[in-house]
């Protein structure tokens, strides 16, 4: 029933292949469910679905332990940090466009109290 | 830092006084704000473009946090459906459901071994909703950067500048004796823009295109990599729950064989009541495998990247691809709030 510890298991099979071997195999127990329960033959059937979600639990945790392997992998730790440092980028570039703002805002008050100024003299 | 700066300006306006009128403008006007070299542009077309792309990264985003829980929900059906299938107790402590206990956690365990069966909810934030949450901040600061200004806002700051050309036009009058008919347009065309709208929204586009052609790469590799994860995690939960919603149908068939006519009252009630269940169970499973085969994540991916490198080229060519973006961020804005609304109601039939 369980085909994850199969001795036919071929050797250096990556996870991937492994998951995609299991997923092949539910398939198949899926047709020959739906089969038997076309037949009206209920209890073959759901022998059958009992057998598939069995293997597909098993796919399921293969499927968690490739997904932390993989958000764990230099791959998704490098993004990560690209993607922190564009955020820092982001801010410095927020604080920019404020310095900007703040200029505008300063020359705006000095050329109006330099145009008093001047009339005053 | 600004006080210095203003301190610098405010002397080199007094000193500029003493030399002459038109000069002093034209170092205000021209100099001290960089306006010499500032390409032509319309106010904050920026703004909108890139408040609906920020829009939809958010949509997006909270559809990944909704698809990350589906391997949660595999994991709890697959618990369920193998301990259901065997005779095995299951055990329960209450007190370990205790706000002071922060090691032991609420849960449903092995009645034999003491393990657990059934997991606590989840408290660290999955990897790829963590990452999304990043994509979030930086779609938040680009709408900073963008200034979403409401039109009443630019107009306070037209006004303003308006007011501090009179000002100083005023001044210079003044002390040129009136005679200033020659110089008045041109210099109040560049205060006004400088003070007002145009030298900010040069600055804005600038900063703007250094930042999103900087960040182009990242997020593509970004949506690569959650447009293939979002792939795999729906084609997982596909073949997993076809087997789940097939094992609740022939529940349901075989109990229909236990019907016996001479049954009594409290044998009938028992029967209905377990495949009223079973069928119910049934047809909440078979719809959000429904569900689950009607959303597209990829798309919303695949679409936030072209949104963002058009976007990029549109800052780039400084507004001659604004159209095309506008167009690519719609078209995201589209599949992401598909993707959230197919994912909402996914996680109400959980």
């Amino acid at each position: 029933m369980n085909d994850t510890n199969s001795p036919t298991q071929p050797q250096n099979e990556t996870v991937n292949q492994q998951i995609d071997r299991l997923n092949q195999s539910v398939l198949n127990l899926q047709t020959l469910a739906d089969r038997a329960r076309a037949q009206g033959d209920f209890v073959r059937a759901l022998k059958l679905s009992n057998q598939s979600v069995a293997l597909s639990g098993d796919i399921n945790r293969l499927c968690e332990q490739q997904q932390v392997q993989a958000f764990e992998s230099s791959t998704w730790q490098i993004l990560s940090a690209k993607l922190d440092a564009l955020n820092v980028e982001a801010q410095m570039t927020e604080g920019r466009m404020q310095d900007a703002s703040n200029n505008v805002e300063t020359a705006k008050t000095i050329i109006g109290l330099v145009g008093k100024l001047v009339s005053a003299f | 830092m600004q006080l210095m700066k203003t301190r610098m300006i405010f002397a080199d306006t007094l000193a500029s006084a003493k030399r002459g009128m038109t000069k002093m403008v034209a170092v205000m006007g021209l100099t001290a704000l960089g306006l010499s070299g500032c390409a032509a542009g319309s106010a904050n077309l920026y703004a909108q473009p890139v408040a609906e792309f920020a829009q939809a990264v958010e949509q997006t985003s909270m559809a990944v946090s909704t698809y990350a829980s589906l391997q949660q929900h595999l994991t709890v059906a697959d618990t369920i459906a193998r301990t259901a299938q065997s005779n095995k107790a299951v055990g329960f402590t209450a007190a370990d459901c205790d706000p002071a206990k922060t090691s032991v956690k609420c849960r449903l365990t092995d009645f034999k071994s003491g393990a657990a069966l059934l997991p606590a909810v989840a408290t660290a934030v999955p990897p790829q909703v963590a990452m999304m949450q990043k994509m979030q901040i930086y779609a938040r600061l680009l709408v900073s950067i963008a200034g979403a200004e409401s039109a009443e806002d630019l107009q306070v700051r037209q006004r303003q500048a308006e007011t501090a050309y009179d000002d100083l036009f005023q001044g210079v009058k003044d002390a040129k004796s009136g005679n200033l008919a020659d110089v008045k347009v041109d210099l109040k065309a560049a205060i006004e823009h400088g003070l007002g709208s145009l030298y900010l929204n040069n600055k804005r586009i600038e900063l703007l295109a250094a930042l999103v052609d900087a960040g182009d790469p990242v997020v593509a590799e970004l949506c690569d990599m959650l447009a293939k994860l979002s792939v795999d995690t729906e084609r997982q939960f596909m073949i997993s729950q076809r087997s789940r919603v097939s094992q609740l149908v022939d529940d349901f068939d075989v109990l229909g064989t236990a019907y016996r006519k001479n049954m009594g009252g409290l044998q009938i009630a028992e029967f209905q009541s377990l495949r009223r269940t079973v069928l119910a169970d049934a047809a909440r499973e078979a719809g959000m495998l429904q569900a689950v085969l009607n959303v597209n994540a990829k798309t919303a991916f695949a679409r936030m990247q072209i949104a963002h490198l058009e976007l990029r080229r549109a800052l780039i060519l400084a507004d001659s691809n604004l159209g095309k973006a506008i167009v690519a961020i719609q078209n995201f804005s589209a599949a992401a709030y598909d993707a959230n609304r197919a994912y909402q109601a996914i996680l109400g039939l959980m």
